[in-house]
């Protein structure tokens, strides 16, 4: 055993997918969650960041009182954004002053980095970023002039905006892949991804020195090589971002790095995940129909995640609201959509989260069954 | 109206016939032979099928569809536990109910049913029991809001003083936002160095010259006017903390017996105040005793001066010369244009617009920790009683105020205006239940009120103001 006892700050939604794989991250061993107070957690199970299953973890608001049971304070990304100097920074001293090593796995201006190392250096304590790590093995290249053929089956997961629990079911499918005993390749949403064993998606990719067409031909590539390398027999692609826009205030990228990534590599099995509303059953087969023309797939099931996107709110504000619900709401909710041709599921329910890769699996069988010439 | 006709609402402006249509929920302008067709078909004389002129591709694409919602049902009651436990928006606290004035057309001095001046005082374990009430039900929400009520809350500024710093140290990771609404006469220098610092937004009652604001708005001590005590605080302020003193706003209220004329050149006139923005509102009439008189004057010089912020949007009118008394009039207007959101129809369930969810957009906890939906609506009503800070929401009542619309179901369901409504429960609150008479006395008014913001938008396109690129209307 070689687990780092782990305080997690600040903890909101963003970690908890982490939190519900504990398998994902052999070195660290979470033992404590820390969360201003203002953000409405303390004292609560951490599922109250994601609605779903309670994780037998409260979150704290006490950070110093916490930090004796860790050897390690991982700085984590969140929802709520917290001012580097104002806020994380007093508690990286804190940290370091108590001998507590420092992970980080939000993304840092260069100035705040070398602060972070200065007192690193200072305590004699270790420091390692997991941010900006999947440009590593991306070549841009513009001499690229052709998509190659993956042979591999490719699984794609996708959104229809930020906040639907991308990570959460890349992770589950991750899990569920891996204990049926496949070998699996995966390039994720997130820039820490290699933390959990996999790639994270390569931040050259928004890059606008290069024209879309290169990124296209060298995204194409990057996958060819991570086939040829790793020989996987499944590839998951988590897509950053949304698929559309969501409205004319509310564009997102407007699905642009999804159009990108769809045109650079076929998906065999595609996993959409949506907001919570009130749909109609036309709803999730429109959407079926729009994905297959614009970005070139079938959806092969739904995700409806237990998030409203807040109209009233957004409109009110200019900004981007959201309304968390229990899991158990979405589970009454799916219920209703039992008899689409595209099954939609829950994946913070956790039979779901096997089911969700059952259904790829069973997808992806069909397609190895029938053999065309 | 027929109840199976189109569900639409005809209007006309001097520049043009329009038709409104409910379910695509979009203006739709058109011609006199048309316009008045539709009268006949909405007599029940005419049939849409029978030629009247309208084109049949517009008919096929759902325009004119006579459909009616099923049920009133608010989009957000299932849902309405998620609001209330993750979703708070602010918090408005009443550290008092006492008040060292007495004004004649305040909720707490008599003229109301709704409440009355006491001793009552919020301590400060309740506060900070209202305080983690409110942060430990707004996980979704990215800022803290908390208001400080009364009676006059600056009676308890120690007590204000305590919450603010309290939240303060509990605020980290979101933006905190402080504000309060004072008379204006307990406003001393100590008191204004600790709200600038605090940045708490300050608005402080005051409706006009000495004449006017006197006449209503007097020390409870002596039945003196306070309008000097106000002005000198507020020169004391432009003085000393001439940054703050520039983010003052005014609320005013515009007792329609006044004489609005005299009111608006003193907000343009008076060196204390003409630098400054102006919230007026006119009397509230929900829970008073007496019914509001209306009078001509009153609705013929506001009109005008409604009239000049039209006039200022299609000519070179300066907009220096709009009255601040109607500095709202295009805010309200240009909100009203953005309701205009084309629809695929109405759905079967659904309720009118007005009710906020109460609770979560602007919780109000009384000096003695109970909950209301917000500061407006009556205290002693037990229908408005929502909860207790020390036991939480009532969620049954909670659901009947968010689905007020129940009450006049049929009515509602009928109503060219539901989209447009603007009738809360407050509307429909007796004081010792919620009354479906009292509520639907408002609807003609408010009908009224909708259609003229209808009738602006359509005179200020017709005299090509753009609103905006979205398609709001389509001309057939």
């Amino acid at each position: 055993m070689n687990e780092k006892r782990t305080l997690v700050y600040p903890y909101d939604v963003e970690f908890t997918p982490i939190l519900r794989h504990p398998e994902m991250l052999p070195d660290y061993n979470i033992v404590a969650l820390v969360s201003p107070q203002s953000w409405g957690f303390n004292g609560r199970d951490a599922s109250g960041a994601d609605g779903g299953d309670k994780l037998g973890i409260n979150v704290s608001n006490d950070f110093e009182g916490l930090l004796p049971c860790c050897d390690t304070v991982m700085f984590s990304e969140s929802d709520h954004k917290l001012d580097f100097e104002g806020n994380i920074l007093p508690k990286v001293v804190i940290a370091a002053e108590q001998g507590k090593d420092l992970v980080f796995l939000s993304d840092l201006e260069d100035e705040n980095i070398e602060a972070l190392e200065e007192i690193c250096l200072k305590y004699k304590v270790k420091l390692k970023f997991f941010s900006n790590m999947g440009d590593r093995f991306f070549n841009m290249d513009s001499d690229y002039y052709k998509l190659q053929k993956i042979n591999t089956p490719v699984v794609f997961v996708t959104g229809v905006h930020e906040k639907t629990h991308k990570f959460e079911i890349q992770l589950s499918l991750r899990a569920a892949f891996i204990n049926a005993g496949y070998r699996v390749s995966q390039v994720g949403t997130r820039n820490y991804c290699e933390m959990l064993g996999f790639h994270s998606f390569p931040q050259i990719m928004y890059n606008s020195c290069w024209s879309e067409r290169t990124k296209i031909l060298a995204f194409n590539h990057y996958i060819k090589d991570m086939e040829n390398n790793e020989k996987p027999d499944i590839i998951i692609i988590g897509i950053p971002g949304g698929v559309m826009r969501l409205s004319e205030n509310f564009a997102g990228r407007f699905g642009i790095t999804a159009f990108e990534i769809s045109q650079a590599v076929s998906a065999d099995a595609v996993v959409l995940s949506t907001f919570y509303e009130e749909y109609l059953p036309e709803y999730f087969n429109n959407l079926f129909t729009s994905m297959k023309y614009k970005l070139d797939f079938d959806i092969t099931c739904f995700n409806l995640a237990n998030v409203k996107f807040d109209w009233d709110v957004a409109r009110e504000t200019g900004s981007e609201s959201y309304l968390l619900m229990d899991s158990s709401f979405i589970d009454k909710k799916k219920a209703g959509y039992k008899t689409l041709n595209t099954p939609v599921f829950n994946v913070l329910n956790k039979e779901d989260g096997t089911n969700i890769a059952n259904c790829l699996i069973d997808t992806l069988s069909y397609y190895g069954e029938v053999d065309l010439v | 109206m027929k109840e199976s006709g189109p569900f639409i609402h005809l209007f006309r402006t001097p520049g043009g016939y329009y038709i409104y249509d409910v379910n695509k929920n979009v203006i739709i302008k058109t011609d006199r032979q048309i316009w008045e067709n539709l009268k006949y078909v909405q007599a029940g004389l005419y049939e849409l099928k029978d030629g009247i002129g309208l084109p049949d591709k517009l008919l096929e694409d759902g325009f004119l569809s006579s459909k009616r919602i099923r049920e009133i049902i608010h989009p957000a009651d299932e849902i309405l536990v998620y609001y209330l436990n993750r979703k708070i928006k602010m918090v408005t606290l009443q550290v008092t109910q006492q008040c060292n004035l007495r004004c004649d057309y305040c909720v707490y001095s008599g003229g109301y049913k709704n409440r009355g001046h006491s001793k009552k005082r919020m301590d400060f374990e309740l506060a900070k029991k209202a305080i983690d009430f409110y942060i430990e039900h707004s996980s979704d929400s990215k800022t803290i809001t908390i208001g400080f009520y009364g009676g006059e809350p600056l009676i308890e500024f120690e007590l204000i003083k305590k919450c603010i710093s309290y939240v303060e140290n509990m605020s980290e990771g979101k933006e905190t936002l402080f504000n309060i609404t004072t008379n204006g006469t307990l406003l001393t220098e100590d008191i204004v160095q600790f709200l600038e610092q605090h940045k708490v937004v300050l608005r402080i009652s005051l409706d006009g010259p000495k004449e006017i604001h006197d006449k209503s708005r007097r020390f409870a001590f002596n039945n003196c006017g306070t309008f000097d005590k106000v002005i000198n605080n507020i020169d004391m302020i432009k003085e000393k903390y001439p940054e703050y003193y520039k983010k003052i706003a005014f609320s005013t209220v515009l007792d329609q017996e006044n004489d609005i004329s005299c009111i608006n050149q003193f907000f343009t006139d008076c060196d204390t105040v003409k630098e400054l923005n102006l919230f007026a509102s006119s009397i509230v009439d929900y829970y008073s005793k007496n019914e509001i008189a209306q009078t001509e004057d009153y609705n013929s010089k506001l009109g005008y001066e409604h009239f000049k912020v039209l006039l200022s949007k299609v000519t070179s009118f300066d907009e220096k010369q709009l009255s601040k008394l109607v500095a709202t009039d295009y805010t309200s207007l240009e909100k009203s244009y953005k309701h205009l959101k084309p629809s695929q129809g109405l759905p079967d369930k659904s309720h009118h617009g007005g009710p906020c969810i109460p609770g979560m957009q602007r919780l109000f906890v009384n000096a003695e920790g109970a909950l209301f939906p917000c500061e407006r609506v009556s205290e002693s009503s037990e229908v408005m009683k929502i909860g207790e800070i020390n036991t939480g929401f009532d969620l049954s009542k909670i659901r009947k105020l968010l689905n007020v619309g129940a009450l006049s179901e049929e009515k509602c369901k009928n109503c060219w205006a539901f989209r447009f409504c603007t009738l809360c429960c407050a509307s429909a609150d007796t004081g010792n239940g919620l009354s479906s008479e009292l509520k639907t006395r408002n609807c003609v008014r408010v009908r009224n009120n909708i259609e003229s913001d209808l009738k602006d938008i359509c005179t200020l396109k017709e005299n090509n103001f753009d609103f905006g690129a979205r398609k709001w209307m389509v001309t057939i």
